[in-house]
């Protein structure tokens, strides 16, 4: 609870008409895309660094968690405020403070949205390539802090390889810089790469000094079509191996196909137990060759059809259904746990085994998609929400993080740890590097004010 | 702080840890572990350790921890800035003999391995498999001190420094407690990043005991071109706009005159004696590098460029840049009474013709004799710097050129250094670069390493 003294300092603090405190006010913030819910005390819209500053040296005397939130699209919970407080909804750090066209760096606040960037950049023949599903709704912010990823990530890497540098209020109430904005650099301690990721819950970012390319000049989307999922999986490392890195490498179970079935037009062949949703960028000469290899690629590896996409409306409907499935899968089944895990890309084939052997054990259905180029997929476990079926639900979620570990894979790839997967931190960590890692949270935030909950338990 | 020295207990527990035969307290093993390949002064260990796995490194630490004696990890001593150097005495852990390729997953594109590997070695062996460890130091460097040390090379251009090739980590901390970090996976957002708290941070924090790499699949094709042009401003402003068209190059070495020169000498070459451009493109086809080659050859001109050689065949590609690999060295041969110091700065690309005009004109108008070569296309620049052993003059009117480099280099937006880590020499800059971002470095070192036993003396004054 945030005390009603600090309350009244901190109408003082921001400008007037920035805090909420009506319940019905509160009710947006009180929830993300996990369809959580936790009520905050109060939501503050700061606008300058120093509010932040001044607002967390409040929560330091009076002892309130302060809950940075970007667009509340965050699929572990990080922006709820589990242990109520303050919501800092980052909301008017929405500007593009540069786009340097020169240097190939931009510099935005954190709440700019991650699709109104793209296109910024991309209208001044320029690339920012990190692209979550959720590039409409998610921010820059909250992308730097989960380190999101996304349907480019197998040959553009994820949103920590694009920041050079950032702005942040620390928890303490200093403003620091870290990082710098040249392509490398190597003077002290990596702050910046410590901050990406953190969730969070070391740092409000206020600024973001981002790298970016210059826009490839072509791209050409295909769609294949398998009869057997695990074949889909092979042909995931036969491409890579066939020297092609394309920028985007989805893979779509038939469930998840199925939930978006009604957004796809084209005709998908019977019996398709799996589709690989690949695209390949760069100049129009290697475009077309490496569309012609994936071609031959996937056939030898036993597609059952391959479909290059024939215009520009169907490359975009290819990319909105590949974007709906997330929130499509609950048009299946009311409940849903939803995994992010990675397992080195190989091992794929024995990961999609793996869990047609759990959902027949626990007679669950488990779809799964995702960035299957990066060995990244978006493990669905859904449920009628019973007790027994929730509690089977976990049984699969624990057995499939231990078999991902044992595959030498990561319990979580672009979503974070948040609230849902902190019970699962001690299969990924020994308790020394957990215990590192809060002491550091407790090095940058002594009095743990910043996101409490969050990742550690 | 204050450091224990080394006491006969102290000396029979670490043999303990180790064996005797890998355990020295012999003058000449010291001397060779008291100087890297900087100009910094001879600083004397007090014992040299060899370990051979993770548990004897643990031990070592542990015990060394509650001594509080210094322990500074050495790999190949090929630093330019001091970075191994026992400046407070204590023991030195030598990882040399750590050296084994653990693993190789060809599949993954992933290999485990010990840190005193050399990378040129592994790449040796590598190559067969059609993979290659990216980052390329000229030094016969090894991993634990790329890492350490975040080094760069030829190649970070298109592939990255040191920091994007790793994957995971073994690491042993002050207190002898060991922890691994990342995963095998291609990406992680499950907790802090370590990794990059650890890599770069010059033995500081932690001592890396097992590295999983990424490896890089050899390209397809490739082409190299040699340019010369009349001034490094003009070959500085070509480098700018290679860079800024997107051209992705796999290597954009610049060298001036002098370099060429002292190539030349060494190897029998015949190049032009003139500012010189070493490029080199990574591709899919032979029709779509040339495509690319063509683009490069009209932007230099545009450059004034006076000669452009492209379609060089893989023998003198090779010989091209293991002459650049080896141009340190070939300095430091030609120079047989001179000290060094290497500037190693690094600016936003457009700031680039203008930070290497400004080291020209330094360098010609102080009267001292520097050479410029630099992986350019990162915006790096080396300037090496050739002073007589006890001349104080030369070390005068070098020292103040290059404080006036590295200032101009972070005032526009640069740093104080792109590759070399700060080690002894660039402690100084390290307030002017960070501001109040240098205290949480500080705090973090402390809580790392509470009694300052790791590497003391580097990066904070
Ligand atoms: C349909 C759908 C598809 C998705 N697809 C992807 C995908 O492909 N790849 C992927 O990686 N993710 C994906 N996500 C997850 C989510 O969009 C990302 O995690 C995104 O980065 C969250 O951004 P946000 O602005 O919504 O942050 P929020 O949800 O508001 O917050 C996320 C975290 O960031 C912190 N935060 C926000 N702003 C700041 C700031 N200024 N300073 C410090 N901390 C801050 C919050 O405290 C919280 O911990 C998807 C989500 C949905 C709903
Ligand atoms: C001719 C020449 C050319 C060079 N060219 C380049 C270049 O192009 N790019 C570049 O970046 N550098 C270059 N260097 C600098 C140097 O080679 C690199 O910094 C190299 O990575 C150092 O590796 P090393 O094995 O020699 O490490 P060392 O010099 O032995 O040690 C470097 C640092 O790493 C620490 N360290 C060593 N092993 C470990 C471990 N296992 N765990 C933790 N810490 C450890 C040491 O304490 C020290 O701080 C060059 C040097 C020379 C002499």
């Amino acid at each position: 609870m945030i005390p009603n003294n600090a309350l009244a300092e901190l109408k003082k603090i921001i400008a007037p008409g920035s805090l909420l405190t009506g319940p019905a006010d509160l009710e947006e913030y009180a929830t993300d895309s996990t369809k959580m819910r936790f009520m905050p005390d109060a939501v503050a819209f700061p606008s300058t660094g120093e509010e932040i500053a001044q607002i967390f040296r409040l929560a330091n005397r009076e002892y309130f968690p302060i809950i940075p939130r970007g667009g509340g699209s965050g699929k572990s919970g990080g922006a709820l405020p589990v242990k109520g407080g303050l919501v800092l909804a980052m909301d008017r750090f929405n500007r593009i403070l540069h786009i340097d066209t020169e240097n190939l760096i931009a510099r935005v606040e954190p709440f700019v949205i991650t699709e109104t960037f793209q296109n910024e950049v991309e209208s001044l023949g320029l690339f920012y390539p990190p692209d979550p599903a959720s590039a409409d709704a998610s921010t820059i912010g909250g992308n730097v802090a989960e380190c999101a990823g996304g349907l480019r990530g197998l040959k553009y890497g994820v949103t920590g390889d694009y920041v050079l540098g950032l702005t942040v209020v620390l928890p303490t109430g200093e403003i620091i810089k870290t990082g710098v904005e040249t392509m490398k650099g190597v003077a002290g301690y990596d702050l910046t790469s410590l901050i990406v990721g953190s969730e969070g819950t070391l740092a409000v970012i206020t600024s973001i000094t981002l790298k970016l390319l210059p826009r490839p000049e072509a791209k050409k989307t295909m769609i294949v079509f398998f009869r057997v999922i695990e074949t889909a999986a092979r042909t995931v490392s036969n491409i890579i191996r066939g020297k092609v890195i394309p920028a985007t490498l989805e893979f779509l179970d038939r469930m998840s196909i199925e939930c978006v079935r009604s957004h796809i037009k084209f005709p998908i062949p019977d019996e398709t137990e799996a589709i690989l949703l690949i695209e390949v960028d760069g100049s129009e000469m290697v475009v077309a060759d490496d569309a012609e290899q994936v071609r031959k690629i996937c056939m030898s590896s036993g597609a059952t059809e391959f479909r290059l996409a024939a215009s520009k409306d169907e490359v975009e409907e290819i990319w909105e259904a590949r974007r709906k499935v997330s929130d499509s899968m609950l048009d299946l089944k009311p409940g849903k746990i939803s995994e992010d895990v990675v397992v080195p890309r190989n091992r794929i084939p024995d990961l999609i085994r793996f869990l047609e052997e759990l959902s027949k054990k626990y007679c669950l259905p488990i779809p799964a998609y995702g960035h299957a180029g990066d060995g990244n997929l978006h493990v669905n476990i859904l449920l009628d929400n019973t007790p027994d079926e929730k509690k089977r639900g976990e049984m699969v979620v624990r057995e499939l993080l231990q078999r991902v570990i044992d595959l030498g894979g990561t319990i979580t790839g672009e979503h974070g740890i948040g609230i849902t997967k902190a019970m699962y931190m001690d299969m990924e960590f020994s308790p020394p590097a957990i215990t590192l890692m809060k002491q550091i949270k407790g090095v940058f935030d002594p009095n743990n004010v910043l996101n409490p909950g969050k990742i550690f338990l | 702080m204050d450091y224990k020295r080394l006491d006969n207990h102290d000396i029979e527990m670490l043999k303990g840890f180790t064996a005797p035969d890998r355990f020295s307290t012999g003058e000449s093993v010291k001397t060779l572990h008291s100087k890297d390949q900087s100009r910094h002064v001879c600083m004397l260990p007090e014992a040299v350790l060899w370990p051979l796995n993770e548990s004897e490194v643990s031990n070592i630490l542990k015990y060394s921890n509650e001594q509080r004696i210094p322990v500074t990890a050495w790999g190949a001593g090929s630093s330019l800035e001091g970075n191994p150097l026992s400046v407070c005495g204590g023991i030195v852990v030598d990882f040399t003999m750590m050296n084994r390729v653990l693993d190789v997953r060809e599949e993954d594109f992933q290999a485990d391995v010990e840190p005193g590997v050399i990378y040129k070695e592994l790449n040796k062996r590598l190559r067969h498999k059609g993979l290659f460890f990216a980052p390329d130091p000229g030094a016969d460097a090894t991993i634990g001190g790329m890492i350490a040390n975040n080094s760069s090379g030829t190649r970070t251009v298109k592939y990255g420094a040191t920091r994007a090739n790793i994957l995971k980590l073994s690491i042993v901390l002050a207190n002898g407690e060991i922890i691994r970090t990342g995963t095998r996976a291609s990406k992680t957002s499950s907790g802090y990043d370590l990794i990059n708290l650890i890599t770069g941070s010059e033995g500081t924090l932690g001592v890396v005991t097992c590295a999983t790499l990424r490896l890089r699949g050899l390209p397809a094709e490739f082409s190299a071109a040699v340019v010369s042009f009349p001034s490094v401003e003009s070959a500085g402003k070509a480098v700018f706009e290679i860079i800024r068209s997107g051209l992705d190059p796999a290597a954009l070495e610049l060298l001036d005159r002098g370099c060429i020169s002292l190539i030349n000498r060494n190897t029998g070459m015949n190049l032009m004696e003139r500012p010189t451009l070493f490029i080199e493109y990574h591709g899919p086809s032979i029709s779509y590098i040339g495509e690319v080659m063509e683009v490069t050859r009209e932007l230099c001109a545009s450059s004034n460029s006076l000669d452009f050689r492209s379609g060089i065949g893989r023998d003198e590609r090779d010989k091209l840049f293991s002459s650049r690999h080896r141009l340190g060295e070939m300095i430091v041969q030609n120079h047989t009474d001179c000290l060094f110091l290497s500037a190693d700065t690094a600016v936003p690309i457009s700031a680039y013709p203008e930070i290497i005009a400004m080291a020209r004109e330094e360098v010609e108008k102080g009267g001292v004799t520097a050479y410029i070569f630099s992986h350019a296309g990162d915006g790096n620049l080396h300037l090496k710097f050739a002073g007589r052993k006890d001349n104080r003059d030369d070390w005068r009117v070098i020292n103040e050129i290059n404080n006036r480099v590295v200032s101009k280099a972070i005032s526009l937006g640069g740093t104080a250094t792109g590759e070399h880590g700060v080690g002894i020499g660039k402690r100084a800059f390290m307030a002017e670069e960070h501001g109040n971002s240098l205290i949480w470095m500080k705090k973090i070192k402390e809580l790392f390493d509470p009694n300052g036993i790791l590497n003391p003396g580097k990066i904070f004054l």
